[in-house]
């Protein structure tokens, strides 16, 4: 198994506080990993340094062959348009652009390259009716439901097949069922192209549905502080 | 099957969509810069066309001569039918100065009656001959030509054409006065028209031209300054040369044969004793008068500067308003890789956009406005839009504008990029 990302010593703190202190993990392409722990662990710091929107503080990350703990912003912002397909708890899209514009905005970032016309087409083609998105193309998205936004944000995320996908509870919005079979589609379409999969999630209910889980509140080094943890961390 | 569609996306796109999807305060913003604008460009424009109307409508005139009173009030009834002239001098001192050696020519002007709004000036033919404006143009007939006869008329272009008179009409003169209508008509003695001046793009336009034995003619029998008491008046075939010697005039225009005697010409009449005359540079109280409205285009425009100054504020604080609520929308740029570069250009480039639209929708509206107000700005105060449209200091409102918006919204735009920095992709 080919690794495709690799943590090592990854450290990362906001001003005083250490956030995270991560000694070592490795995923393999493919893998669909789901990363738990509760509020103030820093499983939504973990994904934007994955994402390449923070940098760590010190350490090592290297995504896909790439260094990116030593990368400069703009090179980061590159990376992220071409590596990373990046899937909001909700809220996802753009409320004045229609569900087809939303789920081409990739397309505005990185290298243009890849809006070969045919390919593109097929592509979102596939995707659109593998979500069930075909009769919402032309609707404003603020008339979508929540499932319905959802699944666009994944069409969204994949549109560029990129090589890994970072889902940030998406599912939390959604009932029991909704969620396995949101899940299920994520994993079919990922598995298409050999995509890697990192969730992040404090419910557990649905931890079964994937290859791996990891505890980040056992992996990481640095404790969340019992009272008054970081929001939203 | 599955439609098939245009798969594209463009940051231009994005950003039109969002500026719609704001409507309200993009258009109100967008607004308010236009009419700031606009009213930068009317300032300019009015002040302009009354400058050029002042300084175009006489030219090569030396001098100008009539009854002792303000030299401003005498160049502004006699040259732009402003107010009113309170004395007359006798027309036996104009021929004697007329026939002066320092003299080039001359030209008389009686003043006082109308006819449907537009002033009559009574005059003979050295007007035709020799009035220059606008530097060096001389008036020309585009049909007919001067006077013949004691009741011939000749129209300006303007009056031609609103009133649709041409050459044979009969005019009745109003008495007494040059804007307006007046209670008493010269409809005992209508003039003929002779010919039609073309157009100058000034007040001389707006004027009908008599001959002095006409004006003359037509006040034989107005002894008490009102109409002839029934049985006194005196027929048109009744009239003889010796009736109709003109006995007095408004004022005259003086070009003397060399500048440098212009100054003591000027001594010479306002010190010559047989009659209380006043000889004016019209050009030195043209310059006096704008000296005096210097201070008031100051005022104006600086208000209208701060006028644009507000309406950039208002942008300003449309856009950091707006900031807030598309910390949502930036953080999902930011997670499909736009850079902070991206979120800001985003920024700029929305208030191109906007200042954009201001300046289109200012500049149409003046046009409009231009085409809709320039005959009542030509009737109501003698002020001919001839200049063009958008000169030097139009370009210069609409590029300061422009830049000063432009330098502004670097402002939003290195909040947004902070922001978006600060937020990553959890936006709280």
């Amino acid at each position: 198994m080919k690794p495709i990302i690799e943590i090592k010593d990854l450290r990362f703190a906001y001003a005083p506080n250490e956030i995270l202190n991560l000694p070592e993990v490795t995923v393999n392409a493919g893998e669909k990993v789901f990363i738990y722990g509760p509020s103030g662990s820093g499983k939504s710091t973990l994904l934007e340094i994955l994402a390449g929107v923070q940098k760590p503080s010190s350490g090592q990350l290297v995504v896909n062959g790439i260094d990116i703990s030593k990368a400069s912003f703009s090179q980061l912002d590159l990376f992220r348009a071409e590596n990373i397909g990046y899937i909001f708890q909700s809220l996802n899209l753009l409320p004045y652009l229609s569900v087809t514009e939303n789920i081409l905005l990739p397309f505005l970032t990185g290298t243009k390259k890849q809006l070969l016309d045919d390919q593109l087409k097929a592509d979102f083609n596939h995707l659109t009716q593998q979500l069930g998105l075909q009769s919402l193309l032309d609707r404003p998205v603020t008339q979508l439901s929540v499932g319905q936004q959802q699944r666009v944000a994944v069409a969204r995320a994949l549109i560029k097949k990129p090589k890994i996908i970072l889902a940030d509870e998406p599912t939390s919005a959604l009932d029991y069922d909704h969620r396995e079979s949101f899940l299920r589609i994520l994993f079919e379409l990922c598995a298409e192209h050999n995509m890697t999969v990192l969730f992040v999630s404090h419910d557990r209910q649905i931890e079964k549905l994937f290859s791996r889980s990891i505890d980040l509140k056992a992996i990481n080094k640095i404790q969340a502080p019992t009272n008054a943890p970081k929001a939203g961390l | 099957m599955t439609p098939s569609r245009n798969l594209s996306i463009s940051w231009f796109l994005v950003i039109v969509k969002s500026l719609l999807n704001r409507k309200v305060a993009v258009v109100l913003t967008v607004l308010s810069m236009t009419l700031s604008l606009l009213l930068l460009m009317t300032v300019e424009r009015i002040q302009r066309a009354a400058q050029d109307g002042f300084t175009q409508t006489i030219s090569g005139v030396d001098l100008i001569v009539g009854a002792r009173s303000g030299p401003l009030q005498l160049l502004l009834y006699s040259v732009f039918n402003m107010g009113q002239a309170t004395q007359n001098i006798s027309y036996d001192i104009y021929q004697k100065w007329a026939q002066n050696e320092l003299i080039e020519y001359s030209i008389p002007y009686s003043l006082g009656d109308g006819h449907r709004g537009f002033r009559v000036v009574a005059t003979n033919n050295d007007f035709f001959k020799y009035y220059k404006f606008r530097s060096t143009e001389s008036v020309q007939f585009q049909d007919g030509g001067g006077f013949k006869g004691y009741f011939d008329v000749v129209l300006g272009a303007e009056v031609a054409k609103s009133l649709n008179y041409k050459n044979g009409d009969k005019v009745v003169v109003n008495h007494g006065s040059t804007k307006g209508d007046s209670m008493q008509a010269h409809d005992d003695k209508p003039f003929k028209v002779v010919g039609v001046l073309k157009p100058t793009g000034t007040p001389l336009d707006r004027s009908l031209y008599i001959s002095l034995e006409g004006m003359e003619a037509i006040h034989l029998d107005w002894k008490t300054g009102a109409a002839p008491q029934i049985g006194q008046e005196i027929k048109a075939d009744q009239i003889t040369t010796e009736m109709v010697r003109p006995q007095s005039i408004t004022s005259f225009f003086v070009r003397a044969k060399s500048r440098i005697d212009v100054l003591k010409l000027q001594r010479e009449v306002n010190e010559s004793i047989e009659e209380p005359l006043l000889a004016i540079i019209p050009g030195i109280v043209l310059s006096e008068l704008w000296s005096t409205l210097s201070t008031v285009e100051w005022a104006l425009k600086t208000i209208s500067f701060l006028v644009m100054i507000v309406g950039l504020f208002s942008m300003l604080i449309a856009l950091i308003t707006s900031l807030n609520e598309r910390r949502r929308e930036m953080a999902i740029l930011r997670a499909l890789g736009a850079g902070l570069k991206n979120i800001a250009f985003l920024i700029v480039f929305e208030t191109v956009m906007m200042i954009s639209s201001a300046v289109v929708l200012a500049c149409v509206m003046k046009v409009i406005l231009e085409w809709i107000l320039s005959p009542w700005l030509k009737t109501e105060y003698g002020l001919f839009l001839q200049a063009p449209s958008f000169g030097f200091s139009e370009i210069m409102y609409m590029l300061i504008l422009f830049f000063s918006g432009l330098i502004l919204s670097l402002i939003p735009a290195y909040q947004a990029t902070r922001s978006a920095l600060k937020d990553g992709l959890t936006v709280r």
